[in-house]
């Protein structure tokens, strides 16, 4: 490694640490205000905090439970099926699109008292509020991450190994059981950490209908303006519990063996096959959501009323929107927009330049890097939030706060630092792709570093920076958890405006966006991997 | 043009690398390193073309010290086992990266590039993409691109290796008739010895970082100097013999070279020097016979040694199957002595 990349790579490495690690460095420091662990000691003692941590823990486990339960099969019956597996799994992964707010808004629609499946199921009538529902709300919502996972890790199995054991007098479920599912064993691993983490950091689904049950993140929120030394104490014990769970993610062994690089042939999908129609079942349920916001961006004023559910159907949410009378929705759309571009912009920057530029720096400098890049994921946005309040209330990362608390730029910092990991792993995962050879090719052609990166190294890891980016834009537009903490009423991002809306019971014109803007993530989507497969 | 490498030397903290090696290769040479994995030949490719930095040592290109130079500055052609070819870009993209980070103008590169290609016998395939390749077009694309910069040597680091054996035959002629017509000094990696005795105008052994051995390749096949060089290029049978005058088998091998004062000598046979002779002195029992076309080689135990004998099959006689016995004789001026005869055979 050259001295000037060396250095480019400490820069790079000093500036993520920085904006990385001083905020939980102030919120380490917040939570220890008013002398020693003393904070800590008053969390333990109070009945309530403990039930929160132990709440959070439960549903975080009951979540993955439950996410497996429903995704493995679903993967595993649609695997090869064709168009109408792709379909099923295309249909069982869209929610995904959706900012969590809006998702979580639509659970109320889909499942509460008078609600879409009361409509479609005679006597599911119920109250939707509690444990059981904000557990019915994160399987639902994570069971398409889960499924995604579990898919690529599917996709990566040298279909030879199944045809060996076959071969070997292995029936059916024998290949499952001793072929299929160990191979699957690190997709399934890391999809559990993932469900587990964003179970832990989630705080919409417990905020809306948590009912009296305590949760983590819920707690923070609401001890951060009486006692914010205990909040910072609850935000650290958070954050502690989802770094313990990525911990065991970086140890879970990795046992891969190059494949034969053959791709399995589809079974022929026929619509009238058993498994087909089982997968159909498992499916179904993860995309009522996005079914319920569809209907109600259709119905007057985005209310369900009493009549039929495919009743007074029309466009006027669209309408309204397209006209941007009233509500400071379409403003904050485009603020959302705005932030969230810039944010993904400077992710890309700052993941490329992590990855590309630490290539080749030695094997323990790329561990504490990818660890650094990592850390957010761990931390819950509630905790990124307040940590950011915390040390940009005093000061920032080498002096550049306080002037930037209250601004529309922490916001945008903080969907960097929390999308980071994204933008890493992607661009990881496209130079783990890239052999060494390509760029090195591109040197003894004549290409200088700049050239390389320019003209061969960026455009051959494109595919997976542009899915990193697409997904950091989403997870940014729909950022609720860190807005609701930092944003200030001029700069309301439009997840914070859409559940304002809904709390007032102006949700047609948020349905509508949240349809369209479903749709062109979608597009966005498909559109890319066109233009991937065309290259 | 010439390339000049100087006792270079690249260690590496998990072992293995290239000990002070120096190599000299000239317009029209094709240098062929040959050596078992890990023996350095990637390595002293790649510190040739600058991809991975000397600990010490000298590389001169065409005169000009380039020990220090950037690769991109080095101006010469590297093919990769893999082809490192650019997924992204089409086959003229390919070929005429090399050109445009040169600024050559447009007409000028179109103009190359089809000459390159044409070379290589690919004309009219600038506009398919690498994934719509065959294995053989990709070699033959990073070949073109390799070249059409007119570099002044030639690195070509397994190149065939992926490829059928008759595809790499083919393309092993074509490298050939390039090299003819190019006339830069090419240096080539392999482990094919085949590949490395019909390519190579001179052939380089190395081992654990070292030369070994280098020298014309039938030099190099038929008078291996050292038990490894002959075991690696494989073809040759290792006799351990002992006594003065040496004995081989029980018999004597009628010669009188120099062994070591214990008595002991390692000699090298080439398997068509055991001649089948009803009179011979020696006897063994045929192990197995293997039919390859135009020979037969048969496998022989001879008390508690095995070797090798390869006959025209249109002379071997009927009969020659497992557990017949036979005498054979050996051609004794085809015996090379060894020089490290404390490598155990």
């Amino acid at each position: 490694m050259t001295k000037r990349k060396l250095w480019w790579l400490v820069i790079v490495s000093a500036l993520a640490a920085g904006l990385i690690l001083d905020p939980v460095v102030g919120l380490i420091r917040e939570s220890l205000h008013g002398g020693g662990l003393s904070n800590y000691g008053e969390w333990w003692q109070r009945t309530n905090s403990r039930a929160a941590l132990f709440g959070s823990l439960k549903l975080s486990i009951l979540t993955v439970l439950g996410t497996a339960v429903v995704a493995i099969p679903l993967s595993l019956l649609t695997h090869r099926q064709g168009r109408v597996g792709r379909g099923l799994q295309a249909l069982a992964m869209a929610p995904l699109f959706m900012p969590p707010v809006l998702g979580t808004v639509c659970f109320y629609f889909l499942c509460d008292r008078g609600g879409v499946l009361s409509r479609l199921i005679p006597g599911a009538d119920w109250d939707f509020r509690g444990f059981p529902a904000v557990l019915t709300v994160h399987i639902l919502s994570f069971a398409g991450q889960f499924l995604a996972l579990v898919q690529a890790g599917l996709e990566r199995i040298d279909p030879a190994r199944i045809e060996a054991a076959r071969t070997l007098g292995a029936g059916r479920v024998r290949c499952l059981l001793r072929v299929v599912l160990p191979e699957l064993r690190p997709s399934i691993v890391a999809a559990s950490i993932l469900v587990f983490l964003a179970s832990m950091a989630s705080f919409t689904a417990p905020f809306v209908f948590g009912g009296g049950e305590a949760y983590l993140t819920t707690a923070i929120y609401e001890s951060r303006e009486r006692e914010p030394a205990l909040a910072a104490a609850e935000a650290v014990i958070l954050a502690l519990c989802s770094l313990s769970a990525l911990g065991l993610f970086a140890r879970s062994p990795a046992r891969t063996l190059s494949t034969s690089g053959r791709r399995a042939l589809a079974e022929a999908s026929r619509l009238r096959s058993p498994r087909l129609w089982l997968a159909a079942l498992l499916a179904i349920p993860l995309a009522l959501p996005l079914f319920t916001l569809l209907v109600v961006a259709l119905k007057p004023g985005g209310r369900l009323g009493q009549k039929s559910l495919w009743a007074d159907l029309s466009f006027r949410n669209f309408a309204e929107l397209a006209s941007g009378s009233g509500s400071d929705l379409v403003p904050s759309l485009v603020r959302s927009s705005f932030y969230a571009l810039i944010a993904t912009g400077l992710a890309l920057v700052w993941a490329v330049l992590l990855v590309v530029v630490g290539r080749n720096a030695p094997a323990f400098w790329r561990r504490l890097q990818s660890a650094l890049a990592m850390i957010p994921l761990a931390i819950p946005g509630t905790v990124l939030g307040l940590s950011l309040i915390t040390t940009f209330d005093v000061r920032g990362p080498y002096l550049i706060g306080p002037g930037l608390l209250g601004t529309s730029s922490l916001l945008v910092l903080a969907y960097v630092v929390r999308h980071l990991p994204l933008m890493v792993q992607a661009a990881e995962a496209g130079m783990a792709k890239l052999s060494d050879s390509v760029p090195e090719a591109a040197r003894t052609l004549g290409a200088g570093p700049l050239r390389t990166l320019l003209r061969v190294t960026l455009p051959a890891i494109r595919p997976m920076l542009q899915s990193g980016a697409v997904l950091a834009f989403l997870g940014a537009f729909g950022e609720f958890v860190a807005s609701i903490l930092i944003a200030t009423p001029l700069t309301k991002p439009a997840s914070i405006v859409i559940y304002e809306d809904f709390r007032a019971g102006l949700f047609g014109p948020a349905a509508a966006a949240g349809v369209l803007f479903v749709g062109v993530a979608v597009l966005l989507t498909f559109a890319m991997r066109w233009v991937s497969r065309g290259r | 043009m010439t390339l000049e490498v100087a006792e270079i030397s690249r260690r590496f903290r998990e072992g293995g690398g290239v000990l002070g090696v120096s190599l000299h290769a000239s317009a029209g040479d094709l240098v062929v390193l040959v050596g078992p994995s890990g023996c350095g030949k990637t390595t002293l490719l790649r510190l040739i073309a600058g991809l991975v930095p000397p600990d010490s040592g000298r590389i001169r290109l065409a005169g000009q010290d380039v020990t220090h130079l950037p690769p991109e500055r080095r101006h010469l052609g590297f093919v990769f086992q893999n082809y490192a070819l650019f997924a992204h870009l089409d086959v003229f993209g390919n070929v005429s990266f090399g050109l445009k980070a040169r600024h050559w103008a447009r007409d000028r590169i179109v103009a190359k590039v089809a000459e390159a290609l044409t070379l290589v016998g690919l004309g009219g395939a600038e506009r398919r993409l690498p994934a719509d390749l065959s294995g053989g077009e990709q070699q033959r694309v990073a070949l073109a691109r390799a070249i059409v910069t007119e570099p002044r040597v030639l690195l070509l680091d397994e190149p065939f290796s992926n490829l059928d054996p008759s595809l790499r035959r083919t393309l092993r002629a074509h490298l050939k008739s390039i090299q003819r017509t190019v006339g830069i000094p090419m240096v080539h990696v392999t482990h094919d010895r085949e590949e490395a005795l019909a390519l190579a105008t001179r052939v380089v052994v190395m081992d654990r970082g070292n030369v070994v051995q280098e020298g014309p390749p039938r030099e190099v096949f038929e008078s291996p100097g050292s038990a490894f060089v002959a075991r690696f290029l494989g073809a040759a049978n290792l006799l351990r013999a002992k006594g003065r005058p040496p004995h081989w088998a029980g018999h004597p091998l009628r010669v009188e070279p120099g062994s070591s004062p214990d008595g002991q000598s390692l000699f090298s046979l080439p398997p068509e020097a055991l001649r089948l002779s009803a009179s011979g002195p020696w006897t063994g029992r045929v192990i197995d016979v293997h039919y390859l076309g135009a020979d037969t080689e048969v496998e022989i135990q001879v008390g508690e040694e095995r070797v090798r004998a390869r006959w025209p099959s249109q002379d071997c006689v009927l009969g020659l199957e497992p557990d017949a016995t036979l005498h054979f004789d050996i051609d004794t001026a085809r015996l090379v002595l060894l020089r490290d005869q404390d490598l155990p055979v």
